[in-house]
């Protein structure tokens, strides 16, 4: 009777080996905390910000450094790009400009823009300029207006036009941008495209685009531009917004799409990721998901053609073969949140 | 493997034996009917904590070959228990049940004491489960959480006093087991990584009493 029940410790299933998927300790990141925004700077160096700190890691969050430091209130709007980090913070009576050009770490408080202001996007082109774009509104009612500075600089009042709703903003370079909008008068969900080569001080209308709700423009190119509607089809230029073709990424909803190379475009879906090879014509939904889970987020950032990150508020996918697999680098699982 | 189908196997085993000592009792070669019942216990400190110790039991055949019919070729079954009892209701089980061929050779004695060096090779299947019962007539078994197979190989010896013997042996076996798939999932779903099998390292050092009979 001995032999038929000895009293051992644990059970045998306790001897067979199992691995935790993610590092326990990205905890620090989504246990009550958020991350906000993560850049792919090469092969495996992953640099954010959380509500509550910075960070880096160059193995894929095996091991990181972690910096306390408050993201100061909403969100906001803001955008990174070409080194450069700008964050319009909005406060009781005006936006507090702030600028990193480290990715979050450190930050520079620039001027402010005026509490009148409804600011719509924030975008870092070329040589450190920044663009913000919104809507104003003054006794003369409200205007769609286009700040522009350079580094901490004053914001200058760069562009405005009365009578116009701003909607999307994107620039190739310091010079060539293009601006969605819409007049009031304009049929429901009719987006406007504007091109400047000005550097935004002037704009001039290129087409029209029917049926776009919510639409948001990604720019691919010198000549090529993407623009779509979260909810709807999508629409890609080759002339620089003269013209435009009907192209499908998805059945879902897009939330953004990103070059990551010189063909190589890919769209963050609510539920998925679509990929183009071909500069935005075609587009092939890829097998986004890593152990079980599916592939999600807000954000996206692409070091080159193969190696890029999703990333949400809880949780951080990477790839490194164009997204044809995936591992996870932070995500609520329990022992990561206890 | 569960109990039952391990039931079946040594039935099944015993009507083997029968007919080759029937087959046997015309010709020359000497058949000797063996069975034996002991104690074994894993080498491995981690897996000996969750099953201290377990119950051998074999069943065989040896026929008296060369050599003055000194060598013996023992085709044999057996099965090794191991209980780890978890609570009152419900005790963890480890099973290993298969067939090999042992050999063992009649190398000298001391008065009427024989002294039988011994090898042995084997297949077993191993099946990890757990019993559950609520009174001493009515169990049931759960799927198994781990199962695979292995060759296991052993050496010892044997010492016998006329058709009773006592042999110690150890045992090497290390078969590669595979977890339940539904393991494996809910492991994934709490964000751990599980491989589809791994290898168990279950040596053993095994001490049993037997009888050898010439039916």
């Amino acid at each position: 009777m001995l032999l038929l029940g000895c009293d051992g410790e644990g059970t045998l299933l306790d001897l067979y080996p199992y691995e935790p998927i993610v590092n326990a300790e990205t905890g620090v990141f989504i246990r009550e905390n958020e991350l906000l925004v993560a850049r792919l700077h090469n092969r495996k160096n992953v640099v954010g910000v959380t509500r509550k700190g910075w960070f880096t890691t160059t193995d894929y969050f095996h091991s990181f450094e972690f910096e306390d430091g408050l993201w100061p209130g909403e969100q906001g709007v803001w955008d990174a790009s070409h080194g450069l980090m700008v964050h319009a913070v909005p406060e009781a009576k005006s936006w507090r400009l702030r600028f990193s050009a480290d990715d979050g770490r450190t930050w520079g408080n620039g001027h402010g823009l005026s509490e009148d202001l409804s600011l719509v996007r924030v975008a870092v082109g070329a040589d450190k300029t920044a663009w913000f774009l919104g809507t104003e509104v003054s006794d003369g009612g409200a205007r769609l207006v286009l700040y522009r500075s350079e580094w901490i600089n004053q914001p200058l009042l760069w562009f405005a036009a009365v009578g116009a709703v701003p909607l999307g903003l994107g620039f190739f370079d310091s010079d060539s941008g293009w601006m969605l909008y819409r007049k009031p008068t304009d049929a429901n969900g009719s987006v406007r495209i504007a091109r400047s080569l000005t550097g935004g001080r002037t704009w001039t209308d290129q087409s029209v685009i029917p049926g776009l709700t919510d639409p948001a423009l990604t720019v691919l190119g010198a000549q090529r531009l993407l623009v779509y509607g979260r909810t709807g089809p999508a629409y890609l230029s080759t002339d620089a917004g003269g013209s435009f073709e009907k192209v499908i990424i998805a059945n879902g909803r897009v939330i953004h799409c990103l070059p990551a190379g010189a063909q190589v475009v890919y769209a963050l879906l609510d539920e998925g990721i679509a990929k183009s090879v071909d500069g935005g014509k075609t587009w092939r939904q890829l097998p986004a998901w890593s152990h079980g889970i599916n592939v999600s987020g807000k954000g996206m950032s692409f070091y080159n053609e193969q190696r890029g990150i999703v990333y949400g508020p809880d949780r951080l996918f990477f790839t490194v073969d164009g997204g044809e697999s995936w591992e996870i680098g932070i995500y609520p699982y329990a022992y990561v949140m206890e | 493997m569960t109990v039952h189908e391990c039931a079946k196997a040594v039935v099944c085993a015993g009507m083997i034996l029968v007919a080759l000592l029937r087959a046997s009792a015309q010709q020359q070669t000497p058949i000797y009917l063996e069975g034996e019942f002991g104690v074994a216990a894993f080498t491995n400190a981690s897996v000996r904590s969750v099953f201290p110790a377990g119950a051998v039991v074999r069943l065989g055949a040896a026929l008296a070959l060369a050599d003055e019919n000194r060598l013996r070729l023992r085709p044999q079954l057996g099965a090794t228990f191991f209980g780890n009892k978890i609570d009152e209701s419900i005790t963890e089980q480890l099973l290993f049940v298969g067939g090999g061929i042992e050999v063992s050779y009649d190398a000298f004695y001391v008065k009427q004491i024989t002294f039988f060096p011994y090898v042995s090779a084997s297949y077993r299947g191993v099946s990890n489960f757990d019993m559950e019962s609520y009174d001493d007539t009515d169990a049931t078994y759960s799927e198994s959480h781990l199962r695979g197979s292995g060759i296991a190989q052993e050496i010892g010896l044997r010492i016998q006093l006329r058709d009773w013997y006592v042999k110690g042996g150890y045992q090497l076996f290390s078969p590669r087991l595979q977890a339940r798939k539904s393991i494996v999932e809910d492991d994934l779903s709490g964000g751990y990584v599980t491989p589809s099998t791994h290898r168990f390292h279950f040596d053993t050092v095994s001490l049993s009493v037997g009888f050898s009979i010439r039916p």
